[in-house]
């Protein structure tokens, strides 16, 4: 199921990062062609030893990297997820979304099932109680159906029977429902814990069979959280970069320090009306469902209550104006009906995003006046050289190079037509179109690329500074313990002053920071590129 | 035996019906035609009839593409000169504004080479046509000398010299962007609470700009509707402008962000396509990215 070729690269990349060469080298075998065991062994013979294969086949399994099926000789054949490998690097931001929504207890939850690929809930609770002792069960356990119950988590199927040695899952079952025995058998296991160190031992003897959910898995559900990031995408459009902050930007510059609350209500009243248009559709079946979200006035006050924000009636009205003002018909009025019917057209808002880098690309590459003829493709649909000259109002030969110059880069196509049927050139019309879902297809492996020589060259940086990182890691120790000393401050920093001179002098230090910095830029470049290849990938869904 | 008698039909008689047909016919009239619309007429009277309307120059015949020569209403000036400059002369007022090509002007005449310079030459003496060239073709066309050509031939207002003013083009499109954008901060500061009022007041008709334009000298000549409505239309394809149903423009919002995969150095890079891990350009050993890093 692996891409085009830089998709590819990049996921081997990916999954080299996490679990290394020999597991990169199977994950590369499978991408680049779906296949059984025993081809698989046979393409890497020589390579690597079976039991090595099969490892390295178990742990991406259980990632959920690779999936399996039956194929009509009854053979397992291994099926590569590139989606799901790319989730990867959006991580750190399912983790955030799991913070803001529901605390910090959440994020640990994420981070768990994230790093172990799948885990059942009782061993969620016990890892997550081991890094932090302060945890407390039963809020773990709230999180955690909290997050089942918002579809954020997902049941792995179960295994029901086995044919031709491959498993068969239940096909209907609800995968949002919590086990109930969590609770029984964390009680036994507490009590096991702190009456007697035998029965500890004799569980670890015997794996563990007590617990009353072994066996019901756990994972992240993607779906759900790409869901979760399209919204934000289109509100960060709607609000963030331009609209409405434009027309509050021009009040802040004329009222600046007399009515300052005034500039800040309008923005606060548009940013949270988008965000609860959202929120309304936010338990919709399926979560990357294109269907628009309808929203009436009506129902943004009962919203506002809800959330006991501060917004009444009129701030509703006003906001609803705003964004169909200034959303380039992404967010539409139906009518009139219950205060004021609104909608948000996803689809038109995806376009809409991918136009919008797009063009940023271009205008990148080239210069202002590409968009222009680009725009004049798109809304002419099929036009020729003069026609564009003439509509651009540019020279013939700038609209000539201009064009010519798309077309290298893959942003507007040409049709010959021709007069006769040998299309000879005299005869022939070249009529120049924009084909937006062959350039995002381009821009796909395009973004892929990107993100490949992001994580190369993170990765570079890192074996760069691995001297600097390791004598950074002795110091801190050492550092720490000074602080726990029982000096008085001044001594303190003193000598931690003194520590960080002798092992890290300025220079090091200096460049250290560098590093850090140039780490946190990667990781942002990252997943910002993650971000808009969602959106990309979106598109093309349409 | 009874003898038929004939009708006497006066030669002036004759003329005006031969003239009433030909001048309801548009595009002239062939003989055949001529014949059979006029029956009442023997050959003999038609044919003086027309030779007399063409001796007297109300007609004039002229040979249409298949070949035929056909009777038109002479509709052409009538200058002091021979038959030739008369026949030049009126095959270039016929062709208006649009200027004709002098292949054409010597299918038309059927005079040689020779012969119609000749004539092309005293006629350019005598003021009465002039030369031009088309943009964008190094074809001379003749148009009469007190017309102006057609906007085709020399592409309108924001031509000089047959070379489009991209200069003058890109003044004017962001005078109009930066007129627009002044009134619409003009109206939100006037109406800070009325966003109904904001946006209908940040309308503008574009004779506004053209007055605007017109007003402070920017261009020499008058900017007409059309032109201003060209300028325009490229920057609504810009995005500085966006034009109502009606007709009324007003600036869009500026759009300050841009793509994140923007700052990313490949995303501009002039060799990315031989980028691979491991060969000569390759992301650990790549410039841009070092530059990049180092100047956060």
């Amino acid at each position: 199921m692996g891409g085009g070729k830089y998709e590819t690269q990049m996921c081997v990349i990916i999954i080299e990062d996490i679990f290394g060469k020999i597991v990169a080298k199977v994950m590369e075998t499978i991408l680049k062609e779906s296949c059984q065991l025993a081809t698989l062994m046979l393409k890497l013979k020589g390579q690597m030893t079976t039991v090595l294969i099969k490892k390295a086949l178990t742990t991406l399994i259980n990632f959920g990297f690779v999936t399996f099926n039956l194929d009509n000789n009854h053979r397992a054949t291994y099926v590569a997820d590139a989606d799901q490998i790319q989730y990867v690097i959006s991580a750190p931001r399912a983790c955030l979304i799991a913070k803001t929504l529901y605390g910090p207890t959440a994020e640990s939850i994420c981070i768990e099932l994230i790093s172990q690929g799948r885990l059942t809930v009782s061993e969620t609770i016990r890892r997550i109680k081991a890094a932090d002792e302060s945890a407390v069960w039963s809020d773990i356990k709230n999180a955690f159906g909290e997050l089942a119950a918002s579809h954020f988590l997902i049941r792995v199927p179960p295994v029901e029977s086995e044919i031709y040695g491959c498993p068969q899952f239940v096909a209907n079952f609800d995968p949002f429902a919590m086990p109930n025995a969590i609770m029984e058998k964390n009680e036994t296991n507490s009590s096991e814990l702190s009456t007697s160190d035998s029965n500890s031992r004799k569980r670890k003897a015997d794996s563990s069979p007590e617990d009353a959910d072994a066996g019901q898995y756990w994972r992240l559900n993607w779906v759900r959280f790409n869901g979760y990031l399209r919204d934000e995408l289109i509100i960060d459009y709607l609000i963030g970069g331009e609209s409405t902050a434009t027309m509050t930007h021009l009040n802040v510059k004329r009222e600046e320090g007399e009515e300052v609350p005034q500039v800040d209500r309008t923005q606060y009243i548009t940013q949270n009306v988008a965000h609860l248009m959202f929120k309304i559709n936010e338990t919709r079946a399926n979560p990357l469902s294109l269907e628009n979200i309808t929203a009436s006035v009506t129902d943004l006050q009962r919203l506002v209550r809800e959330n006991s924000l501060d917004l009444a009636k009129p701030d509703i009205e006003l906001a609803c104006q705003i964004l169909v003002d200034e959303s380039d018909g992404i967010v539409r009025k139906l009518g009139d009906s219950n205060g004021g019917l609104y909608t948000v057209d996803i689809r038109h808002a995806i376009r809409q995003i991918c136009r919008h880098h797009c063009e940023s690309l271009i205008r990148e590459q080239f210069e202002g006046r590409a968009i222009r003829v680009m725009r004049l493709l798109e809304s002419r649909h099929y036009l020729d050289e003069e026609q564009v000259e003439k509509l651009s109002m540019m020279s013939g030969k700038e609209a000539r190079e201009m064009l010519y110059a798309l077309v290298e880069e893959g942003y507007v196509f040409n049709k010959p037509v021709g007069r006769s049927t040998d299309f000879q050139p005299a005869r022939t019309f070249y009529l120049y179109y924009v084909d937006l879902p062959r350039t995002v297809r381009g821009l796909v492996e395009y973004n892929c690329k990107l993100v490949r020589n992001l994580i190369l060259r993170q990765r570079h940086e890192r074996a760069e500074n691995k001297a600097l990182l390791d004598k950074d890691a002795n110091v801190q120790p050492i550092i720490e313990n000074i602080r726990q000393s029982d000096a008085s401050e001044e001594e303190k920093e003193l000598s931690i002053k003194e520590v960080e001179e002798m092992y890290l002098p300025g220079p090091d230090r200096a460049q250290l920071n560098r590093y850090r910095r140039s780490q946190a830029t990667l990781l942002a470049a990252q997943d910002q590129s993650i971000r808009v290849l969602l959106a990309f990938k979106m598109f093309l869904t349409i | 035996m009874a003898t038929i008698k004939e009708e006497v039909i006066s030669e002036l008689e004759s003329e005006a019906q031969v003239m009433q047909i030909v001048e309801a016919a548009f595009e002239g009239i062939d003989m055949d035609a001529l014949t059979s619309m006029t029956p009442g007429l023997p050959q003999v009277a038609r044919q003086n009839a027309i030779n007399s309307l063409l001796g007297s120059k109300k007609l004039v015949i002229q040979q249409a593409p298949g070949g035929v020569l056909r009777l038109k209403v002479n509709t052409s000036q009538q200058i002091a000169g021979t038959e030739e400059e008369q026949v030049i002369y009126g095959l270039i007022e016929e062709s208006k504004t649009r200027g004709i090509w002098i292949k054409e002007l010597r299918d038309g005449s059927g005079l040689n080479q020779l012969q119609l310079r000749k004539t092309l030459k005293s006629l350019e003496t005598k003021k009465l046509i002039k030369t031009i060239k088309a943009v964008g073709t190094t074809k001379k066309c003749y148009i009469l000398f007190d017309m102006e050509p057609d906007m085709s031939l020399t592409g309108g207002t924001f031509y000089s010299d047959q070379q489009l003013d991209s200069e003058l083009i890109n003044t004017l499109i962001s005078i109009c962007g930066s007129y627009a954008a002044s009134r619409r901060k003009h109206a939100i500061e006037a109406n800070p609470n009325n966003i109904q009022l904001q946006r209908e007041e940040s309308y503008i008709r574009p004779q506004e700009i053209a007055q605007f334009i017109t007003e402070k000298r920017i261009l020499n000549v008058p900017l007409s509707v059309e032109d201003l409505d060209r300028i325009l239309e490229v920057a609504v394809l810009d995005g500085s402008i966006e034009r109502r149903a009606d007709g009324k423009i007003r600036a869009c919002a500026p759009r300050s962000s841009i793509s994140p995969l923007v700052s990313v150095p490949c995303a501009v890079c002039p060799v990315v396509e031989d980028c691979r891990p491991g060969y000569v350009i390759s992301p650990q050993s790549c410039d841009y990215m070092k530059n990049w890093l180092a100047s956060l």
